[in-house]
């Protein structure tokens, strides 16, 4: 942990740059026809009862969808690859993963807690599952959630996730990889959300069709963002590995019926803040079915615009920003969306 | 006459009482049963299932301190684990299993003057849970063992008079009747204890063909050499709950389990997910009848040990005094006792000082007090050279003083793991009285701190210190190493996370303890790839070793450079090749640098017999083969979750390490299943091989 502290050097997120570019005019990766809709963790169905205290307590109905960008189960257009990804890493078809993203739905007395972590694609090169890591990260969070946590203050996810990071590193199994990470949690008395965000999955919260609070992204450098990382054994200068307490910590008030949208890259490098208003809108009223309709539609859109070649996408904005090339299409990328309202309804 | 018999039995009670080794299981109320069933109908309240809320004391686990996986708190909730079965981060793991860690000559050296033979303990691992409410009327306590079960070995109720006191009270111990829930809700009641796949599954499975795969990994070689109710592994590797009936047991509400292991036969880490206490937390009348049992129980075995005598003690008595001492050094001490007990003659030649000199007090945790001590082994402990107060848990500083004074220069073994009620007075208490002391095990005593440890330092003939799990730093350390350096044999510095100059430590011991024989250093904290480095006589960065030291704060540099200064720190080792005879080796989870272990094995592996390289992730294919050439003695290797070494560097290990007889490869990716089952065909199965939690309600697949 200290040493990985010390020599942090860098990794891009999508190791090389040659393997960027691929990304960019999209011939790595191969739209998933076969990807599945995640069910929702319904986290409505264990209801609070109202209580009689003065301010009702608030918990989230939360949606969840996605879509893996890698499907290496399929190879009818294996022609289209690298060689060097040519090596078949065996996934285990874990729950709560859409390729390398992985995500988690959890409940405690104190709260609603969502997170989502974006595992880096450049570990495939190294021959390793790049979803072990942000599945593992998700479900060790989810387990001090459910087991351990006593208080939950603008601090504690910044904790959260830096027990989360150590329980990795404990574990026997040698669990190498890096990921973003992206947790919130929602106070239940205090209708407080608390956020800590490391790299660049995020979240926004809209209220009345706008967007009043946001994550800020972290990144290194352009499409290299922060990230939570092992690799014991590897040499590689491009290795980045950034220490959970370089988290940034949010603590905003929510009221009734404030949407919460939680994504990893996936959405918001193919999805402009429009679109995305245009599909919460939608939402008339905050039932579990409605929300799943939504959260699927915007990683829908995701994905579409991911694998649109002449789409203008945000991660093509933003290239043009950072690195002054113009660039068209969008990103294609494993998409996670988790969408919730807050609400007091039981 | 009658009034030596009643002055007999008063002797008798009173040494009875000051033991307190009377069973304790005995009290079991059998008289009031109107009175429960009165009190079952007029109460109803229902029954409440409880998880843990706190580890009140334990004595060993594989996490380290700070952190949530594999320690014993993890029990402290709802099953989470449980109905998967595999090595899990959540269970409660202790640090050691299965005879390998016995068998180790650094352990048996430890034991070996313990002679008086204590057949009924055999307890290795404890534990003491709080529950948040009182139970007034226990149902049963159901332990969730999620890997490698059916190690439990006694439980204990605890009771808690007013002033925080506890008492505890033996309630079950294998191999007394209990219940076995699998998955399928299916309850199997087991009453003698056996646990075999024909007990289990009588009709299931030809047992012919499961017999050498059940022995998986269990050398009977190995389980030869130690006493253990467990001599069958436990049947199938399923997950399963323990039900212990505590139904009409005790009846004094309760709120405090004991539970001891002895995984001495398991083969692996057993794990359990959580400990569930069923039972009326409401109170009702049932506390009144508590303690009525007691004084007629008691009186019917003094009964009884009358007629014994009448018979026997004619003869015993005319054995001349060498004769009856050799027959009672073959006692335990609770039978010594009561054989002291029955006349006058044999109270004086049993209780003989000589008795007492190696005196392991460790079974009888339970009932040393400050009354026993200041009552009965003040007198006897004239001659102890050998003791053991392991697992006592309240003894009073003025007490141990007495014993301590008693034995005095005598004293060469003192172990007092566990003992959480130390302090620093204690520790002065044992330097100023008992200088000569040579083996020290100060194991888990948590409550010290790490300025309590300091006057240890003036101790000069130890041999062996064991203070795993303690908060011993290096001003401690530094000066005692110095101090004792030609003798220093076994050192245990495992968990030890506040060492603060780990590497100062290694240093100072490697640069002067030429006998050294064992060292573990399981998860010590702050050892850094250039200490490694500078540890061995390897190339390092000098610079960078004075940053380190920079980086402590101020008061510490201060002091740090007057100790190394008055130990005369050596800055440079060239190297360790005047460690002849170091044995045993433990590294795990401290990770060091590739190349570290080659050049440490080139220099002093011709001795090695155990190398625990657990989680050391950087070690790498060059390492291995190192040890295959220089290790050739090398009978236990522990390799889990390296993800670089591959199977042609294992396979070299196999070939030439020829004792081999453990193998830890457990969570190794670059070694595949298929390649360990032709090992174990071609080579012998020395394997471990643990594995995520997983569904396994096919027991066929775990037995073919």
């Amino acid at each position: 942990m200290q040493s990985l502290a010390i020599c942090a050097r860098l990794v891009a997120r999508a190791v090389s740059g040659t393997e960027a570019e691929n990304f960019l005019y999209n011939s790595l990766l191969r739209l998933s026809t076969s990807s599945s809709v995640h069910n929702s963790q319904s986290s409505s169905r264990l209801a609070i009862p109202s209580s009689p205290a003065i301010t009702r307590a608030v918990h989230l109905v939360t949606a969840t969808s996605g879509y893996s960008g890698h499907d290496d189960d399929e190879d009818d257009k294996g022609h289209l690859r690298k060689k060097k990804n040519s090596t078949k890493i065996p996934r285990s078809n874990r729950p709560n993963v859409n390729g390398d993203d992985a995500y988690f739905v959890a409940k405690n007395r104190l709260g609603d807690f969502l997170g989502v972590a974006d595992g880096v694609g450049g570990w495939r090169e190294h021959g390793i599952d790049p979803s072990l890591f942000s599945s593992s990260l998700m479900e060790a969070c989810k387990s001090l959630v459910d087991n351990k946590l006593i208080d939950l203050n603008p601090v504690t996810l910044k904790e959260l996730l830096s027990k989360g990071y150590q329980q990795l590193l404990e574990n026997k199994q040698c669990i190498v990889g890096s990921s973003t990470a992206c947790i919130v949690a929602l106070h239940k008395e205090k209708s407080i959300l608390h956020t800590a965000n490391l790299g660049d999955s995020g979240f926004v919260i809209i209220r009345k069709n706008i967007i009043v609070h946001r994550s800020q992204e972290q990144q290194h450098y352009f499409n290299s963002p922060f990230q939570l990382a092992i690799h014991p054994a590897i040499k590689d200068q491009r290795l980045i590995a950034d220490s959970p307490d370089s988290a940034s910590i949010t603590s905003f008030n929510v009221e009734e019926n404030d949407c919460i949208l939680i994504a990893t890259d996936g959405l918001w490098d193919n999805v402009p803040d429009s679109t995305i208003l245009e599909e919460v809108k939608k939402i008339t009223e905050p039932t579990l079915d409605n929300l799943q309709l939504i959260a699927h539609a915007l990683a829908k859109r995701a994905l579409d615009n991911g694998h649109d070649p002449n789409f203008y996408s945000p991660f093509a904005k933003n290239a043009k920003r950072s690195l002054g090339i113009n660039i068209c299409g969008g990103k294609p990328d494993d998409i996670t969306v988790l969408l919730a309202v807050v609400t007091s309804k039981c | 006459m009658i009034l030596t018999c009643t002055g007999l039995y008063l002797l008798r009670n009173q040494l009875v009482n000051l033991l307190n080794l009377n069973d304790t299981n005995e009290n079991i109320c059998t008289n009031d049963d109107s009175i429960q069933s009165e009190i079952l109908s007029t109460n109803n309240n229902t029954l409440t299932e409880q998880t843990p809320i706190a580890i009140r004391d334990f004595s060993s686990q594989y996490g380290s301190n700070r952190s949530d996986s594999y320690v014993v708190s993890n029990i402290c909730s709802h099953a989470e684990i449980y109905p998967l079965y595999g090595d899990s981060t959540h269970a409660l793991v202790f640090r050691t299993y299965g005879p390998w860690w016995i068998n180790m000559p650094s352990y048996k050296e430890t034991i070996k003057n313990f002679i008086r033979w204590e057949n009924n303990f055999t307890s290795r691992d404890f534990i003491d849970i709080e529950y948040k409410d009182f139970v007034y009327e226990c149902i049963s306590l159901n332990i969730y063992e999620t890997y490698n079960p059916g190690t439990l070995e006694v439980v204990y109720v605890g009771k808690e008079d007013e002033y925080g006191n506890v008492t505890w009270h033996r309630i079950w111990s294998f191999p007394q009747p209990f219940s076995i829930i699998l998955c399928d809700n299916e309850e199997i009641f087991i009453e003698n204890g056996r646990q075999t796949i024909d007990d289990l599954f009588p009709d299931h499975i030809n047992t012919d063909s499961i017999v050498p795969s059940l022995r998986l990994n269990t050398d009977n070689r190995q389980k030869s050499k130690f006493h253990t109710h467990h001599t069958n592994p436990p049947a199938a590797r399923l997950p399963r709950i323990v039900k212990i009936p505590l139904k009409d047991k005790f009846t004094f509400p309760t709120r405090l389990i004991r539970l001891e292991f002895d995984h001495s036969t398991a083969n692996y880490y057993s794990e359990i997910d959580t400990v569930i206490l069923s039972g009326k937390i409401s109170p009702t009348n049932s506390i009144v009848i508590e303690d009525t049992q007691h004084i007629p129980s008691s009186t019917t075995i003094i009964q009884e040990n009358e007629s014994d005598e009448k018979n026997y003690s004619a003869n015993l008595t005319k054995l001349p005094f060498d004769i009856l001492f050799i027959i009672c050094s073959y006692l335990d001490l609770r039978s010594l006792v009561r054989l002291s007990s029955t006349c006058h003659l044999l109270h004086r030649q049993c209780l003989d000082s000589l008795q007492f000199q190696s005196l392991n007090l460790q079974p009888y945790w339970n009932g040393i007090t400050n009354y026993s001590i200041e009552n009965f082994f003040r007198y006897h402990c004239i001659q102890t050279r050998y003791l053991s107060l392991a697992w006592t848990k309240s003894i009073q500083c003025s007490s141990f003083n007495q014993l301590l004074n008693i034995c005095s220069n005598n004293l060469v073994q003192l172990n007092l793991a566990c003992c959480q009620y130390l302090t620093g007075q204690y520790i002065k208490i044992i330097v100023n009285y008992c200088p000569n002391i040579e083996v020290l095990n100060l194991e888990n005593c948590f409550s010290l701190n790490n300025l309590d440890f300091i006057p240890l330092k003036y101790l000069n003939h130890i041999r062996i210190l064991n203070v795993y799990r303690t908060k011993i730093d290096y001003r401690t350390l530094l000066p005692f190493i110095d101090n004792n350096k030609k003798y220093l044999e076994n050192i245990n510095l495992g968990s030890c996370q506040n060492l603060n100059d780990p590497i100062g430590i290694l240093k100072l011991l490697f640069a002067r303890c030429s006998n050294l024989r064992s060292i573990d250093l399981w998860r010590t904290c702050g050892l850094t790839q250039n200490g490694f480095l500078s540890v061995i006589g390897l190339p390092f960065d000098i610079g960078e070793e004075k940053r380190r030291i920079l980086n402590l704060s101020k008061d510490e540099q201060e002091e740090l450079a007057l100790i190394y200064s008055s130990v005369n720190m050596p800055i440079e080792i060239n190297t360790i090749m005047h460690i002849k005879y170091l044995s045993e080796v433990d590294l795990g989870w401290t990770d060091p640098p590739p190349g570290f272990i080659k050049s440490f094995v080139q220099q002093i592996g011709h001795s090695l017999i155990k190398l625990f390289l657990t989680a050391c992730r950087r070690v790498n294919n060059e390492d291995i083969l190192a040890v295959s050439e220089h290790c050739l003695q090398l009978r236990q290797l522990d390799l889990l979750g390296s993800s670089i070494i591959v199977e042609t560097s294992i396979e070299s290990i196999l070939t030439r390490c020829l004792y081999l007889e453990f193998l830890d490869l457990s969570f190794c990716d670059k070694i595949s299943n298929e390649t360990l089952s032709i090992w174990i065909c071609q080579y012998k199965n020395c394997f471990k091989r643990s594995y995520s939690p997983m569904m396994n309600d096919d027991i066929y697949t775990e037995f073919t």
